[in-house]
């Protein structure tokens, strides 16, 4: 309890409150908004009566033009009603809905005004009042649903989650239509006043978790929410680690089906992507594919899935031990094979290895950073041009080149690009250590890194379950890979779930 | 944080200082190695003559073969002659790819225990290596295949023993269990045959310890690979009128002890015998199938024979027989083990063999086997 006003002694960041202090009046909003070019302020007539008139102040292109024009200032100008009574009067029955549109608040400070301003809204003052209406009449311009870029599916649904916060909201209910679903608004960042959704099913998620995640957003504080880890590195339990904590999703259907597994969703306005809380290991190889497919094909392409994840872990590392320092343990004609072309190279394998594995890594940035186009070219080029003519050149052995690219397409099956990329850090590791102390060293890596992901832990569960547990608590059931969807009746990897059975 | 890293910085500059090295593996690049594949022992007085082999060798990315590293080396001991190649050698000479081990026959006579307990030591050679006997030296037999090697062809005969086309083949681990629990075993002989010697298979070194005993050959050689429940890689060919071919296929042997009182008297060897009929002119009638069985069994029978008076004219339990008989009759084991060198070469001996005849689809007329004694055409 006592560790915030700790931290705020140690590290001050005071935060100015009120934020723009004085009464709230169109002149102290416009010298809020100076040198804001797109702050806009006009006078209007209660029914063309000079001696009744209304200041509206907005931010043109953050609201929507006709919307101001037929929401607004037409009825006050042509309302035959709001002609007949006083400016009190009418102020009240502003409020009370005589204009019509959905959003209409009542505020009596310069903070809430500004924010409505900057979300959408119009103000509309009064003479001689200390309060004003704001009416949200903003532009709402947004991408249209589309194809999630990252998770295709061949078999199931094809809308994805785009940076609207509203519109992906409105998703989760049109596929969870449960009045259960349960929404609490989150405000992030001091600049970017970001809202956050955190979405759960009552009943069937983690109270605790819960509490803890909206904990969490409450105690973020920093300026906006520009990028994905503005959250993520936030709400993770540990930072020492490349491993992904929380997985996302850019699929609807997966998130909710999360959600019915009894994980925490969240959603943020400007990020076409849900978070899924607590993420656990299992997640990480699993698709939204999984359960639309057979059962057989699913657990056959899971454990698929795990056996590639050793792949591009070991892979080379086991190559160098194996060549380097235990030949013996290779079969005889595969061993005369690697020694003959290793004959006419000048580096030994460790370099050759360590080498390759960062161009590999060169090669697959170059190829993100670029337009796809060129980006297709740099992977021709940098792939199979330079591949071959080092090779030709007796640069490096056409043996470690394979295991290279091996080691690398098995990587690009994992379905999270998070947990891949840990892997990769984790694989120069081990790679390294191979070449300390072959096997050995290898051994020592591997038990280093089931060490370190026993030890993850997040919002309260292990980052290994289903396949470990936590101290005290039951076993999540194990559905590693894929059983038939009527034998599946409980819920997934997680524990401590209020309602486990999912089916009679 | 910071602790753990301080604590893994100290420990690997500690490491060194603790001579850690020696326990960790050694780096070496395959590339500047040469890889052995077959190692030829020979015995000379009191020493022993080392000659190695790479096979054909590949270089660069294209495979073009070269022809085989063959180095050769004397010395007192085994390890001093290894280490005298290594000295000869332009490259680092890597002993863990030796699979195949010859030696010659003047270390028959030596002993061989000291060869086998080497290859049960080092570091880098197996107890898996096929182990084989060749009639004179090793050394010629490796460096007569100058161009070739001989690598390829005993492995080969490897393979073929597996699938049974050839005889039986042994390793380094096989002998050497014989030797330590029975005190006798036996080896396959090769003997190099024609201008380019090529090694062909001659029949079995049978050891009476761990030095030579006798070798059999031929027929009797034949008979061991019965006793050791494995059909000869072989064909009878009928001596009745026409051409009928058995290809003998499976052999299933057992013994049994014969006791006079608590005392072990003889033993029954009880042989089944599958054939092919492989290849046949006519139709067989049962009558011809049945002499082509007695046929079959009177050789197996004569050739088990022959195998097991050789054995026991140099008193030398090649095949395991006491631990075979052991196991039969358990309840006896101890007195079998204990007077067994004493009673082996004058036990009675009763040889049963049963031939079986398959795959004689079509040989017989299928009236010949109708229900109620059909007639035949």
């Amino acid at each position: 309890m006592s560790q915030q006003p700790q931290d705020e002694a140690l590290h001050p960041h005071p935060r100015r409150e009120p934020r723009f202090p004085g009464e709230l009046n169109p002149e102290n909003l416009k010298q809020a908004f100076s040198d804001c070019a797109d702050f806009s302020t006009r006078t209007a007539l209660l029914h063309n009566d000079t001696s009744r008139q209304v200041t509206i102040c907005y931010l043109s292109g953050v609201v929507r033009g006709e919307r101001v024009n037929d929401y607004i200032l037409r009825p006050l100008a042509q309302d035959p009603f709001l002609a007949q009574v006083g400016l009190t009067e009418a102020f009240d029955l502003i409020a009370g809905g005589a204009l019509y549109n959905v959003y209409v608040q009542r505020r009596t400070t310069l903070d809430e005004v500004a924010e409505d301003l900057t979300t959408g809204s119009c103000v509309l003052f009064f003479p001689q009042r200390q309060d004003a209406l704001t009416f949200f009449v903003g532009s709402e311009e947004k991408r249209s649903v589309g194809e999630p870029d990252n998770e295709p599916a061949l078999k199931g649904a094809r809308d994805s989650f785009v940076e609207s916060l509203g519109t992906n909201t409105a998703t989760v209910r049109r596929r969870l239509r449960a009045p259960e679903v349960k929404i609490r608004e989150y405000i992030v960042g001091r600049r970017s006043l970001t809202p956050v959704n955190v979405v759960w099913l009552d009943g069937i998620a983690p109270p605790e978790t819960v509490e803890e995640v909206g904990r969490r957003l409450d105690q973020i504080d920093i300026d906006g929410v520009e990028t994905t880890g503005n959250l993520e590195e936030y709400l993770a339990d540990r930072l020492h680690t490349p491993f992904p904590l929380i997985a996302f999703t850019q699929r609807p259907d997966r998130f909710c089906g999360a959600l019915l597994e009894g994980r925490v969703g969240v959603l943020a306005e400007g990020l076409p992507l849900g978070y899924l809380l607590p993420g656990t290991l299992e997640q990480f190889f699993r698709t939204g594919q999984d359960k639309s497919y057979n059962w057989m094909v699913s657990t056959a392409l899971t454990a698929l899935r795990y056996l590639c994840m050793l792949t591009t872990l070991l892979l080379p590392g086991l190559y160098i031990s194996l060549v380097t320092f235990h030949p013996e343990a290779i079969p005889a004609k595969l061993a005369l094979s690697i020694a003959a072309a290793k004959q006419e190279v000048p580096f030994s394998t460790i370099f050759e290895v360590l080498i390759l594995l960062i161009a590999f890594e060169v090669l697959q940035e170059a190829g993100l950073r670029l337009p796809a186009p060129i980006g297709a070219t740099v992977s021709i080029l940098g792939g199979l041009v330079v591949g071959n003519a080092v090779v030709e050149a007796h640069i490096v052995s056409p043996a470690v080149l394979i295991v290279v690219a091996i080691a690398g397409i098995s990587g690009f099956t994992s379905p999270s690009q998070d947990f891949a990329m840990a892997l990769r850090l984790w694989r120069f590791f081990l790679a390294v250590l191979s070449s300390l102390a072959g096997l050995f060293g290898l051994a020592c890596g591997a038990a280093a890194l089931i060490r370190h992901l026993a030890g993850l832990e997040t919002f309260g569960t292990p980052y290994l379950a289903p396949f470990s547990q936590g101290a005290g608590q039951g076993r999540g059931k194990p559905d590693v890979l894929r059983p038939p969807l009527p034998l599946m009746k409980f819920r997934g990897g997680i524990f401590g779930l209020p309602n486990r059975r999912n089916q009679r | 944080m910071k602790l753990r890293l301080l604590a893994l910085t100290c420990l690997l500059c500690l490491l060194p200082a603790c001579g850690w090295e020696e326990g960790l593996p050694y780096a070496r690049e395959m590339g500047d190695m040469a890889l052995l594949r077959a190692m030829g022992v020979d015995g000379d007085g009191g020493g022993v003559t080392v000659t190695v082999s790479t096979g054909r060798r590949a270089r660069g990315r294209q495979g073009e073969e070269e022809k085989p590293l063959i180095l050769t080396a004397g010395g007192d001991s085994l390890s001093g002659a290894c280490l005298t190649i290594q000295g000869d050698a332009d490259q680092y000479v890597f002993y863990g790819y030796v699979e195949q081990l010859l030696v010659g026959e003047e270390l028959t006579r030596q002993g061989l225990l000291p060869v086998l307990e080497y290859y049960a030591r080092d570091l880098e050679l197996g107890l898996g290596t096929q182990i084989w006997a060749v009639e004179g030296r090793a050394e010629d037999a490796l460096s007569a295949a100058k161009e070739e090697g001989v690598e390829e062809r005993l492995a080969t005969m490897r393979t073929d023993s597996d699938m049974g086309a050839a005889g039986l083949t042994r390793t380094a681990g096989q002998v050497l269990s014989d030797l330590l629990e029975g005190g006798g075993s036996y080896l396959p002989l090769l003997r190099p045959t024609g201008q380019e010697a090529v090694l062909l298979e001659q029949g079995y070194v049978v050891l009476l310890g761990d030095r030579l005993a006798g070798i059999l050959e031929a027929e009797a050689a034949r008979g061991l690979e019965l006793l050791e429940g494995r059909a000869p890689a072989d064909v009878l060919e009928g001596k009745a009128d026409g051409r009928q071919v058995l290809r003998e296929r499976q052999a299933q042997t057992s013994f049994h002890p014969v006791f006079s009182g608590e005392t072990l008297t003889g033993i029954e060897v009880s042989c089944h015998l599958t054939a092919d009929l492989v290849e046949y002119d006519h139709p067989l009638t049962a009558e011809e199938l049945d002499a082509l069985r007695l046929q079959l069994e009177q050789r197996a029978q004569h050739r088990i024979s022959l195998a097991l008076n050789a054995l026991q004219n140099w008193q030398a339990d090649g095949v395991g027989l006491a631990r075979k008989l052991g196991m039969a009759e358990p309840a006896r084991w101890r007195a079998i083990q204990t007077e067994w060198e004493a009673v082996f070469p004058d036990l009675d001996i009763q040889i049963q063999v049963e031939g079986e005849i398959r795959r004689t689809g079509g040989a017989v007329p299928w009236r010949a086997w109708s229900w109620g004694g059909g007639e035949t055409e």
